[in-house]
C-alpha cells in the first residue's frame, strides 16, 4: 500500500467489518471484580490501603483497561491508568504494584508536585519527572515490604525485580539517605 | 520497526477512529501523537501507535489499521488473527522473524506474560532496563533465529531465543503460512536473570 493510498483511507467511513470509534473498549472484561480483589490484597499494608483511601476521598477514578503498560496518571482527566492482559482473570502481581504506583503519582498531583511543564528547560523537566517516579516507586516499595506476611509477599517481590526496582527496592529496605535511593534508581535506568 | 509521526489532519483521522464511548478523554489532538509503521508480512494493514504525553509517564495504544479500520492490540491473539484472516498476511521466509517479533511482542505467552522474540538482541525494548552482566549475558550468547519451510504442510518452523520474564528460552516455534497461527512447540531455558541476581547475593 502506498502512502498516498493509505492516507486517502484515513478518510473512509466505518463499516461492517471494521470497529466504529464507539465500539472500541479499552476496560477490562473483569475490572470490578479485579479491583475488589487487589484493594483487599493491599489492605493488609497501611501505604497500600492508605493510597487507596486517598483515590476515594479525592475521586480519583481507577480505570483497569485491557493489554499492557505501566501505570499511569492523566492529570487532564483526572484518572488513573492501569493494564491488565486481557485474559486475566485473577490480580497479577504487576496490578498491584501499578496500582501504588498510579495512585502514588494521582496523590503527588493531589499535593501539588505536578507534572513538570513543557516550557521548563529540559534539566528541570529530567529532575522533576525522576523525583517523581523515584517517589513512586518508593510507595511501591514501602507497600510489598509492609505485605511481608502475606503468602504473596514473594510473587510481589519476583516482580519487583523484573519491573528493575530490586536495587531500590533493597535501599528502601536498608533505610538509605535519598541520594542513595537516587543511586539505586540509576543504577537501573 | 520504523515508526513514521503522521501530519495533523491524518493525526485527527486516527484519533477520531479510536476514540471509545466509555472513554472520550483518553486522546486529545492536542496533547496526542499518531506514528504508523509498515508491516512486511501484511499487504495493506500497518501498525499504528497512539502516544498521549499528557499523562505521567505517557501511555501507548497500538493498533493495526488499514487507515480505515482498526484493531486494538489487547494483548490477546485475537485482534492479529482477525487481521490475518482477512487475506492480508504474506509470510516468507524473509519476514517470518518479523512476524514472530511482532507477535509477541503484542501478545506474549500464557495469561499475558510479557515475551518477547530476540531477532537481534540490541533490539530488545527491555534491554535498557537490563544491568551489564544481563545485557552481555544475552547479547554474548545470542544466537540468529534459524529458519526452515515444510510447503507440503505449509508450516514454518522457526528455532530462536524468546525472552520471558526475566529468562532466555530457546524455543521451536510452528507457523502456519495461511493463517500465522502460533504453536510454540518446546522450549528450554539457556539464561535466567533472578537465578544471575540470586547468584550474586548468595556470594555477596
Amino acid at each position: 500500500m502506498s502512502e498516498k493510498d493509505n492516507e486517502s483511507g484515513l478518510q473512509g467511513a466505518f463499516g461492517e467489518k471494521g470497529t466504529k470509534a464507539s465500539a472500541m473498549n479499552y476496560e477490562h472484561p473483569n475490572s470490578d471484580e479485579l479491583k475488589k480483589k487487589a484493594r483487599e490484597m493491599m489492605k493488609p499494608s497501611l501505604t497500600g490501603l492508605s493510597l487507596w483511601k486517598v483515590s476515594e476521598l479525592y475521586n480519583v477514578p481507577l480505570k483497569i483497561l485491557k493489554g499492557k503498560g505501566n501505570a499511569t496518571y492523566v492529570a487532564e482527566e483526572n484518572v488513573v491508568l492501569v493494564y491488565v492482559p486481557t485474559q486475566a482473570t485473577q490480580v497479577t502481581p504487576k496490578l498491584i504494584l501499578d496500582l501504588c504506583q498510579g495512585f502514588r503519582l494521582a496523590e503527588q498531583h493531589l499535593l501539588g508536585f505536578t507534572t513538570p511543564k513543557k516550557e521548563d528547560d529540559v534539566f528541570t523537566y529530567a529532575s522533576i519527572m525522576h523525583a517523581k517516579t523515584i517517589d513512586a516507586i518508593t510507595f511501591m516499595c514501602k507497600t510489598v515490604e509492609e505485605l511481608k506476611d502475606t503468602d504473596y509477599y514473594s510473587i510481589l517481590l519476583d516482580e519487583v525485580k523484573k519491573l528493575g526496582h530490586g536495587m531500590v527496592y533493597k535501599a528502601y529496605v536498608e533505610d538509605a539517605s535519598s541520594e542513595d535511593m537516587a543511586k539505586a534508581y540509576a543504577g537501573r535506568q | 520497526m520504523h515508526w513514521r509521526r503522521l501530519d495533523r489532519e491524518h493525526t485527527q483521522a486516527v484519533l477520531d477512529s479510536v476514540k471509545s464511548a466509555a472513554e472520550p478523554g483518553l486522546f486529545s489532538s492536542t496533547t496526542s501523537e499518531v506514528q504508523s509503521s509498515i508491516l512486511p508480512f501484511y499487504k495493506e494493514y500497518r501498525a499504528f501507535k497512539v502516544t498521549n504525553y499528557a499523562s505521567l509517564p505517557s501511555f501507548t495504544f497500538t493498533y493495526l489499521g488499514d487507515g480505515s479500520f482498526f484493531h486494538f492490540l489487547d494483548g490477546t491473539n485475537e485482534p492479529i488473527f482477525a487481521v490475518n484472516d482477512k487475506g492480508q498476511l504474506n509470510l516468507t521466509e524473509g519476514n517470518i522473524a518479523d512476524y514472530l517479533a511482532f507477535y509477541f511482542e503484542n501478545v506474549g505467552v500464557d495469561d499475558g506474560e510479557e515475551c518477547y522474540f530476540i531477532k537481534n538482541p540490541h533490539d530488545m525494548p527491555l534491554l535498557d532496563s537490563l544491568d551489564d552482566d544481563s545485557v552481555y549475558a544475552i547479547t554474548q550468547n545470542h544466537e540468529a533465529p534459524i529458519i526452515s519451510f515444510d510447503a507440503g504442510q505449509g508450516i514454518f518452523t522457526v528455532t530462536a531465543e524468546l525472552y520471558v520474564e526475566g529468562q532466555v528460552n530457546r524455543a521451536t516455534i510452528e507457523v502456519k503460512k495461511s493463517s500465522g497461527r502460533v504453536t510454540i512447540k518446546d522450549q528450554a531455558m539457556i539464561w535466567n536473570e533472578l537465578f544471575e541476581e540470586n547468584q550474586e547475593e548468595s556470594v555477596l
